[in-house]
């Protein structure tokens, strides 16, 4: 009986351990083939087809970029690349995807913003969700709120978009957020290469 | 001897089936994680600090004086070992102080300390001192969250926040509007119930905890569209830790709440109904005055004003109302319930929020018991959070 004991305590923590030692995933993706989920996201929306190119095309924001989106965003821009991906049809550009962090309660979130051609929002979608509460930002409902809205809109959490109840801080974060990669696109967008 | 036998002999026999149920759930786990998507950005190993506190001003009607308190000062701490396991824990001081002899002095206090296995996309395991998860306020209590100085009174005696309790338990999310929560918990001891608190003073609180009574406590949260919440507790298990003299003395709690938020309106209820088994016999062991059944329930409905004052601000100056109604002592066997644990109570008040995460409050509330005792208490209060 004591044996039986021991092997399944010890099937146990292999299993467990298993599972938590999974090889790491390539450092934060710009490019690289370590972003499947961005592109899975971007083939979703743009719709799968022969013609659709998914190209990364990051853009390295300098000190100036940075303050000038700080201010019309809440959260500066901690990072100083814009993790982009311009997504094309043939020879026309379909739109845009952006990839960001934003901190929630003490963990990030991953999330895409994508955008139309012009630059205003095709979809929000959340990537990552790491913390065990407010992970509802991720609703249609919520996300749906950023459809529309443009560069130099007001984004204000609580006024121009709801915040989910019981996902407040989290709700915050992602607006915030959306807010500084509307500023860091309308800054940036002379600048994607063809 | 023999009863030391028989719990021997008994673990032997049901051990190896938990070792086994666990190998699978390892097994299931590893799965799990091995099958999900790789990640786009692998959060760093990192601690982070926060904190949350709040200063009350209580003035009660009357010659009675009124008192300044720090009555919490907390501070969260926690860690990310990796993309997927964190550690979370908040470390409170209650009234600012411990005094060596004092009864009635402050507290220090582990209010959460748990690790977080994140090990599938929306779902993970976190096992230490956990929340229950009943009600609005048991797991968001920050200050700048709600309105009114004090918590609302349901709050504190019929769901007794800020309820934690050592123990393991799994959370997901059945898709991105339907979450859930289960947790296994040391339960609550009958010794502490009251007339007046109902299971307040049964709370362990993860100190020293007596693990005799494992009970279990759920949560369904449910999103309809952006502006209204939905969710359902329920928390089960013994409280006499096996004394035959007094039967099992089984504690059901059951809560509903709602939150509603559209423009500057919110609203939100909360709901619980309560009953505890052989409370004759727990009565009879602790002269405690326990109750069969008790519950309670409260409305409030806020607006913030400022956006027709200043629409440019961030700031908010919301006016709130709230109904409380609840009865520590709804039904009673073998004795006669106190009438003045019938209580209810409206408060109104407002809350100025220079930011999101800074409140002032004020706010007036009328208590009214079922003895015909009407008072009142005035109450400022300052709060913050930050993360």
């Amino acid at each position: 009986m004591r044996i039986l004991h021991a092997i399944a305590y010890l099937l146990f923590f292999v299993f467990a351990a298993a599972g938590a030692t999974r090889p790491a995933p390539a450092p934060p993706a710009i490019g690289g083939s370590g972003d499947s989920l961005v592109r899975d996201a971007l083939e979703g929306l743009f719709g799968k087809d022969s013609t659709l190119r998914i190209e990364s095309r990051p853009i390295v924001l300098d000190s100036t970029d940075r303050v000038e989106i700080a201010k019309y965003s809440k959260s500066p821009f901690a990072d100083d690349t814009l993790r982009l991906y311009v997504c094309r049809k043939g020879k026309d550009t379909a739109g845009y995807g952006i990839v960001d962090d934003v901190r929630g309660k003490s963990r990030d979130i991953t999330y895409l913003l994508v955008l139309e051609p012009g630059g205003t929002v095709a979809s929000v979608e959340i990537l990552v969700y790491r913390e065990s509460h407010g992970g509802e930002v991720a609703t249609s409902a919520f996300r749906e709120q950023f459809v529309g809205k443009k560069p130099g809109d007001p984004l204000s959490a609580g006024r121009d978009i709801r915040t989910i109840s019981g996902a407040t801080i989290s709700s915050r974060s992602v607006t915030a957020g959306v807010a500084k990669l509307l500023a860091a696109f309308d800054r940036v967008r002379g600048r994607i290469r063809p | 001897m023999n009863t030391a036998s028989n719990i021997s002999s008994r673990f032997t026999r049901t051990a190896p089936k938990i070792c086994l149920h666990l190998c699978t759930l390892g097994a299931l786990v590893a799965l799990l994680t091995l099958a999900s998507a790789p990640l786009v950005a692998q959060e760093e190993e990192q601690t982070t600090v926060g904190g949350y506190g709040e200063l009350h001003y209580n003035e009660p009607d009357g010659s009675a004086r009124g008192q300044l308190d720090f009555h919490r000062f907390v501070l969260f701490l926690s860690h990310t070992f990796s993309d997927r396991v964190s550690f979370q824990s908040e470390i409170e001081i209650e009234h600012t102080r411990i005094e060596a002899g004092e009864d009635d002095g402050g507290e220090l206090a582990l209010e959460q300390a748990y690790i977080d296995w994140r090990f599938a996309d929306v779902s993970g395991l976190r096992a230490g001192i956990v929340l229950i998860p009943m009600g609005i306020i048991n797991e968001r209590h920050e200050p700048a969250t709600f309105n009114g100085v004090e918590r609302p009174n349901v709050d504190r005696n019929i769901i007794p926040t800020t309820w934690r309790e050592a123990g393991i338990g799994a959370y997901g999310r059945f898709s991105d509007a339907l979450a859930w929560q289960a947790y296994v918990v040391a339960g609550l001891k009958a010794d502490g119930f009251s007339g007046s608190g109902a299971i307040r003073g049964g709370r362990q609180s993860g100190f020293r905890s007596d693990p005799s009574n494992p009970s279990l406590a759920g949560r369904i949260d449910y999103l309809a569209g952006a502006s209204m919440r939905f969710g359902g507790s329920v928390f089960a298990g013994n409280t006499t830790s096996g004394d035959s003299a007094m039967g099992d003395g089984r504690l059901l709690l059951f809560s509903g709440d709602a939150e509603f938020s559209t423009g500057n309106f919110t609203a939100r209820a909360v709901g619980a109904y309560g009953s505890i088994g052989d409370a004759d016999d727990i009565n009879a062991a602790y002269g405690n005055a326990v109750a069969d059944n008790f519950y309670g329930y409260y409305g409030e409905g806020a607006y913030d004003i400022m956006p027709h004052i200043d629409p440019t601000t961030g700031t908010s100056l919301i006016l709130f109302a709230r109904y409380e109604k609840y009865n520590t002592q709804s039904s009673v066997t073998g004795f006669t319930a106190n009438p003045a644990y019938d209580r209810d109570e409206v408060t109104i008040g407002a809350t100025l929020k220079p930011t999101f995460n800074t409140a002032f409050k004020v706010d007036y509330q009328f208590l009214n018991n079922g003895a015909d005792v009407n008072t009142g208490i005035l109450n400022f209060g300052i709060g913050y959070q930050f993360n």
